[in-house]
């Protein structure tokens, strides 16, 4: 156990600050907080740092990554946030890329991975569906087998950006005789092809970001099957795997943090700015601190990644617990701040805070309920 | 940053858990507490014997030259075992304040003594109306040069009881919170005008409320304040730690139960909603123990403001874990968790005492805000 700064971590940090002092657009850093920028924005972004070397952060060096540590990535991922840029397309970058690069034939890999790191695909994700949500192995979408193509037909829903994909990585039964959890496959389908319908869902936030997507006898070349057929299951565990320490969506954290605090230094309550007094400050004291511990816990995560005991992945659906928990509180809390414009649709203050703290009630529901989370803790803990 | 042991922090936890279970097991630990002496003289003699006093203390007093590190690791495991001897008063706060100060004789003539175990000390610090905080100290002196004479009096002294000498702040100059002003001196046990009166603690531990009156007393060179926080430092991170553990060790007995308590016709443990409780805990738990992290790594390596703010959050934040979790497995427990034979109301006890102890959230908190209320204000400039 070791707590003294690492310095060749401190001029990583250093190196990334300076190429992103030299090398972001002013015209793309966000000064409102968002969870996805717009797709021109990450389009340019993802071409600025893969022409620097950078376009899969999170990769190993021999599948075309930096090969980067997760403390240097961790800290990639803070210092971008910090200075506004836009973010990656997470889909393909953190879920389907090492997937890819671990399952794929050189040819599935050379025909996507070039795609992905200029900027030119963008993905979605096709797990859930109208009857199998927390209950995912449970999915109907088919897929069978016909010569050299599958025929594709069920539903999609809570379909995250599938408005402005290019290609959607989804799990299918392509056999309903054996256990449900063997019969699943993994495909990748171009969203083009003829056959496919995606319906917007408007969520709480009034805003678009989920989608059902329909597949009517769609055709999808056999050779789009990722591994081979039944592995989907296991390919969707360690998908999942790999995600853990990024749950916490920390960059995000901090960026209430930074808002709160720049928010409580705007909003006058009585004679004086709420920065002045001590009943707000107080209760930005505590997030701050409960944030560092959380920030901690996320290098702890980052520090087990491919760990395989029970511990680690523990660990990971403790972060998830406390971190989407932090975020729900901190959107309320901003809302407080807000007052008399909290519940305003067009406030003087404070734009877009409302529709924020409504869409993160999506987070303790998606990437695995936090009851199906406080399930894996307990079992994996305490054998309960 | 690595999170896990090298070989000597692993030996080092080994030796002190090995001790527990041979030597301290609950059932000792309660005819301990029935005697209410606040521990034995002979289990200190063997905390020294086995280093665990010298550990992070350097070498040229007498230690091992560890760092917090040492400390923490061996207040985890005190904490699994809920030891009440005088560990955080004497062997960290006591001696890290006296490590802090600027009064080189007095370092080397009593450090090597502290580690060694032959004597042993303990800080007369908080006042009723500190409550925890430093600087507010209305214990006055008189006199000139280097022998003062002391006049007040000082609540919740760890380790009060049995010490052969006592460092105790007092202010020389100021208004009663000033923060400049402040000195610390010692004064040997048994000295004219100094009366102990032990204090029992709800967790079977001993602390000892002191007065002073006129007691003959050694001005200690340099900074009281700064030596003081520094030592009270030390031991928030010592604190913190042992409710790591006892919280980890809490956690651990309840799950126990819950896997062996049959109702219905079976084991309490097949119901969600007990699961679910018992992963809100553990959840919470590895939050604390990330906050300890952050504290540690505070207390290596950032400069007195940040690390004054940092810790206050930690003792805010693990305390009120260190409750909750508690507080939760004696309801898992059910009745059995409401007797004082049964472990799990002995580590509540604990966690409620620890709030109290080095300043409570309340007095954490004013110190987080202020830094904050700080910072903005800066900001706005």
């Amino acid at each position: 156990m070791d707590f003294r700064p690492d310095p060749t971590l401190e001029a990583f940090r250093e190196t990334v600050r300076v190429f992103l002092r030299d090398n972001l657009p002013q015209d793309l850093v966000q000064t409102k907080i968002a969870m996805v920028s717009p797709r021109d924005a990450t389009v340019r972004w993802q071409r600025i740092l893969n022409g620097k070397g950078w376009g899969a952060p999170y990769w190993a060096e021999r599948h075309g990554g930096t090969g980067w540590s997760v403390e240097e990535q961790l800290i990639f991922d803070e210092e971008c946030a910090l200075a506004g840029a836009p973010s990656l397309e997470g889909f393909a970058q953190k879920l389907l890329g090492p997937v890819l690069n671990q399952f794929a034939t050189p040819e599935q890999w050379q025909a996507h991975v070039p795609a992905i790191l200029a900027g030119e695909r963008h993905w979605c994700q096709g797990f859930s569906e109208p009857g199998s949500g927390s209950d995912l192995a449970s999915l109907r979408t088919r897929a069978e087998c016909r010569g050299d193509r599958y025929i594709v037909n069920g539903q999609k829903i809570w379909t995250s950006y599938a408005h402005r994909a290019d290609w959607i990585f989804l799990l299918a039964r392509t056999n309903a005789e054996v256990k449900k959890q063997a019969g699943i496959s993994f495909l990748l389908i171009d969203m083009k092809t003829p056959g496919i319908t995606v319906r917007p869902i408007i969520s709480i936030d009034g805003q678009h970001h989920l989608n059902e997507v329909f597949f009517d006898e769609v055709e999808v070349p056999v050779g789009n099957l990722i591994g081979e057929e039944g592995m989907g299951w296991s390919i969707t565990k360690f998908l999942l795997n790999n995600e853990h320490a990024s749950t916490a969506d920390l960059p995000i954290l901090k960026a209430y943090l930074a808002r709160m605090k720049k928010m409580s230094r705007s909003i006058t309550v009585g004679m004086a700015a709420m920065a002045r007094q001590a009943d707000f400050a107080v209760q930005i004291a505590r997030f701050e601190t409960e944030l560092k511990a959380l920030a901690m816990m996320v290098r702890r995560s980052a520090a087990l990644h491919g760990d395989q005991g029970h511990f680690a992945h523990a660990l990971g659906s403790m972060l998830k617990l406390r971190a989407t928990d932090l975020q729900q509180r901190m959107t309320v809390f901003m809302v407080e701040m807000l007052g008399d414009d909290g519940p305003l649709v067009d406030p003087v203050e404070g734009d877009g805070i409302t529709s924020e703290m409504f869409f993160r009630r999506a987070s303790t529901i998606y990437g695995g309920t936090n009851e199906v989370q406080r399930g894996i803790v307990a079992k994996l803990m305490f054998g309960l | 940053m690595d999170f896990t042991f090298d070989t000597e922090q692993q030996m080092l936890c080994d030796s002190v858990a090995r001790f527990l279970q041979n030597e301290y097991d609950f059932d000792a630990r309660m005819k301990l507490v029935a005697a209410a002496g606040g521990g034995s003289a002979a289990i200190w003699q063997k905390f020294a014997e086995n280093g665990w006093i010298a550990a992070s203390c350097p070498e040229e007093f007498g230690g091992f030259g560890g760092s917090v590190i040492d400390t923490a690791i061996i207040c985890e495991q005190f904490g699994r075992g809920l030891v009440i001897e005088p560990w955080l008063g004497s062997a960290v706060l006591g001696l890290q304040t006296l490590l802090a100060s600027d009064d080189a004789e007095a370092k080397t003539a009593l450090l090597p003594r502290l580690c060694d175990g032959s004597q042993r000390i303990a800080v007369a610090w908080s006042e009723t109306a500190a409550r925890g905080v430093p600087n507010v100290v209305a214990t006055t002196s008189k006199g000139e040069g280097d022998i003062l004479r002391l006049h007040g009096t000082k609540t919740l002294v760890l380790g009060g009881v049995g010490a052969d000498a006592y460092l105790v702040s007092v202010r020389l100059a100021g208004s009663i919170d000033a923060r400049d002003g402040i000195a610390l001196c010692i004064v040997e046990a048994g000295a004219p005008g100094l009366s102990i009166s032990p204090t029992l603690l709800h967790d079977g531990s001993l602390a000892a409320t002191i007065t002073l009156d006129g007691a003959n007393a050694r001005l200690l060179q340099g900074d009281g304040l700064r030596a003081l926080e520094a030592g009270l430092g030390y031991a928030t991170c010592a604190l913190c730690a042992e409710l790591v553990g006892a919280m980890e060790r809490a956690i651990e007995i309840t799950a126990d139960y819950l896997r062996t308590r049959k109702q219905f016709g079976v084991t309490i443990g097949s119901f969600q909603s007990l699961q679910h409780r018992m992963a809100d805990m553990v959840a919470e738990l590895e939050l604390a123990r990330s906050m300890l992290f952050v504290a540690l790594a505070s207390q290596e390596n950032d400069e007195a403001e940040t690390r004054v703010a940092t810790l206050a959050g930690a003792k805010a934040l693990i305390t009120g874990a260190a409750r909750s979790i508690c507080a939760q497995a004696i309801q898992l427990h059910g009745g059995i968790g409401m007797t004082e034979e049964c472990a799990i109301g002995h580590y509540f006890k604990r966690a409620v005492v620890a709030d109290a102890l080095l300043g409570g959230r309340i007095v954490q908190e004013r110190i987080c805000t202020a830094s904050l209320l700080g910072e903005l204000a800066e900001a706005a400039e």
